[in-house]
């Protein structure tokens, strides 16, 4: 069992397993790093981030030479290429020593070589696969593939394609930008359409200075004067032509168009009213939304809440209870076969006058409880191979309480007598 | 002593894994089929709903021999039964995995099940194709269900007991090899070399 398969691939120790489960946990746990598959000859994946980028044999030559062995390189461009440290030959900056490279032939090799010995191990059978997070292909060409050298990449097909905002729209087909009809300390906008009473704050600097344009770096924006410095100057929309109600109508993807009827829903905005010098009262708040449902019945209401509380009932019982003994449960050591321990617990509630006595199996406290309000006892302590004591049964307590057999021991049948007989049946059976 | 194997034959809806079982069982299968309902009575009229279970005895005929007993279970092929087949399949000596070739509606199915038992699976596997007498075709499909390069792959025709009892022994042979290779399931001598 490797417990770092374990606890990073999420594994359970259970080997060998298919390589393809493997390769699975790694993508599925988004891992970064090094997973050595213990197959013959043992397979090294790398991964970043879930996504395998190089996978080769123990037995592989470096990548430089199968590059070159495949025409992807030429072995100058290799010498070149290469960046020698001590004994590690880095092949991270490739393509910036040598600009020369077809670098979409480089990597599109690596790829095929990596997704080649991927599909063989997918279908091996791994006896381990041992993971070792953050541990790069020495080579550096996980560096092939950062967010740098992919913007590199790019860079030439975006040169290539056309500019993006080439269509003319004509100035009627233009959205309406809000009318700003003045800036700087008295700013106000227009709305185009028809609103309900919406004051706006002063844009107000982090200094307490009224802000505008470039300035208004770092400012605070408020929608209403009391969440903001009530120093400041609110400013005020001016009142909109249509200030009644505004009509919502639902429109569905398919162009239909709820038509208004009495149980529409309409939000209604009170007419703007004079700012106050306390802020308190003539705001806009959600008080002022009203909200018009129709007439529904009393009925229909009775039953929606019927059945909020039924669903939310269901979610309650639903939510799986700590059991007040969970079973022990022990792997065998071989053989796959299971045994399963379970620890007795009867527990019971008398309710004696008014305070309720907790009972054990052994039914000691049943005659404290049966007496009226006596004493609360603790539950006597449980031992399963103890039989509880003749005494008043007690509801909900089992006098006699069930106990496992003991476990039958393990057969001793030694290998070769299976396999004896193993031949026997298969031969019995190709002679029917 | 008495010897007991046990096999776990398990697989899609209407497999014929029920067919299997009653190929080689000597005592009448103790079946737990039940009429069906919905879409899957256009399938078959009954079907398992808890297990199929037959038996082979073998006596001894020499005094140093065993008398050898084939226990063989036989899972619901529904996948709302899924978990019988998770707690039966690490009780047993190994999992034979039967498919439909010609049904290839339920071949989706039988992979979500296949990938499934072999996440943990710590016995042998044999695959059963079921309907299909080409070697090549059976591993193809069995290959593209999941399983490995050296797990048994049997084409069979379960309507014929003969047909069966060609797919238990190739999971008797499996137990064989597994007992001969250290580590539980059986590692081919191909897997060891490799090859690419």
């Amino acid at each position: 069992v490797n417990r770092r398969s374990n606890d990073i691939l999420g594994l359970d120790g259970i080997w060998p397993r298919p390589g393809w489960v493997v390769l699975d946990a790694a993508r599925e746990t988004q891992f970064t790093g090094q997973v050595t598959f213990d197959s013959a000859p043992p397979v090294d994946v790398y991964f970043d981030r879930g996504r395998p980028y190089l996978a080769e044999r123990h037995t592989d030559p470096p990548i430089g030479a199968k590059l070159v062995d495949n025409d992807a390189l030429d072995a100058a461009q290799l010498a070149r290429g290469t960046v020698r440290a001590g004994e590690h030959a880095h092949l991270g900056r490739l393509f910036d020593l040598v600009p020369e490279v077809d670098r979409l032939r480089v990597l599109v090799t690596l790829e095929l070589l990596t997704e080649e010995l991927m599909a063989w191990v997918a279908g091996q059978s791994v006896r381990l696969a041992t993971p070792t997070p953050y541990l790069m292909h020495p080579s550096g060409v996980h560096r092939w593939d950062s967010a740098e050298a992919t913007a590199e990449r790019m860079a030439p097909l975006v040169a290539v394609a056309g500019p993006v905002d080439v269509v003319v729209v004509p100035d009627a087909a233009r959205p309406v930008a809000p009318e700003l009809e003045q800036l700087g300390d008295d700013m106000a906008i227009r709305w185009s359409e028809p609103s309900g009473s919406v004051r706006i704050a002063a844009v107000i600097g982090p200094s307490g200075v009224v802000a505008s344009g470039g300035e208004s770096a770092g400012a605070v924006i408020a929608p209403v004067e009391g969440d903001v410095d009530v120093d400041a100057t609110p400013v005020e929309i001016p009142t909109p032509e249509d200030p009644t109600i505004d009509r919502f109508e639902v429109v569905w993807p398919t162009g239909e168009v709820d038509p208004p009827d009495g149980s529409e829903i309409a939000v209604g905005l009170e007419p703007p009213t004079a700012p106050q010098a306390d802020g308190g009262e003539g705001g806009n708040d959600l008080s002022d939304v009203r909200v018009d449902v129709g007439d529904v019945a009393d009925e229909v209401v009775l039953a929606v809440r019927q059945a909020l509380a039924a669903i939310e009932a269901d979610a309650i019982a639903s939510r799986p209870a700590r059991p007040a003994a969970a079973p022990l449960f022990h792997y065998g050591e071989g053989g796959g076969s299971v045994a399963t321990e379970v620890r007795p617990v009867a527990t019971a509630t008398v309710h004696g006058g008014s305070a309720p006595v907790s009972a054990g199996v052994s039914g000691a406290a049943g005659g404290a409880g049966a007496g009226g309000a006596g004493p609360v006892v603790p539950p006597a302590p449980i031992d399963p191979l103890v039989q509880p004591p003749s005494g008043p049964a007690i509801p909900g307590v089992m006098a006699n309480p069930p106990t496992l057999p003991p476990a039958p021991p393990p057969p001793a049948a030694s290998p070769d007598r299976r396999r004896s007989a193993l031949r026997r049946l298969v031969d019995n059976l190709r002679g029917r | 002593m008495e010897q007991v194997f046990k096999i776990l034959v398990t697989g899609p809806f209407a497999a014929g894994k029920t067919s299997l079982i009653q190929s080689v069982s000597q005592t009448p299968v103790v079946a737990t089929d039940v009429l069906t309902s919905g879409d899957e009575a256009a399938v078959k009229a009954a079907t398992t709903v808890a297990m199929d279970f037959g038996t082979y005895l073998l006596d001894a005929n020499e005094p140093d021999e065993d008398p050898v007993r084939l226990l063989l279970f036989g899972t619901p092929g529904q996948a709302r039964f899924q978990f019988m087949t998770d707690v039966m399949k690490g009780e047993v000596d190994v999992v034979t995995y039967v498919v439909d070739f010609e049904a290839t509606h339920t071949h989706r199915e039988a992979g979500l099940g296949m990938r499934a038992l072999l996440r943990d699976l710590r016995v042998p596997l044999v695959v059963a194709v079921n309907r299909c007498d080409d070697p090549v075709e059976a591993a193809l499909l069995a290959r593209s269900l999941g399983t490995l390069a050296h797990e048994p792959v049997v084409p069979c025709q379960l309507i014929d007991p003969a047909s069966g009892r060609e797919v238990i022994v190739e999971a008797l042979v499996s137990i064989l090899t597994a007992l001969d290779a250290p580590g539980g399931r059986p590692v081919s001598p191909s897997v060891l070399v490799g090859s690419s």
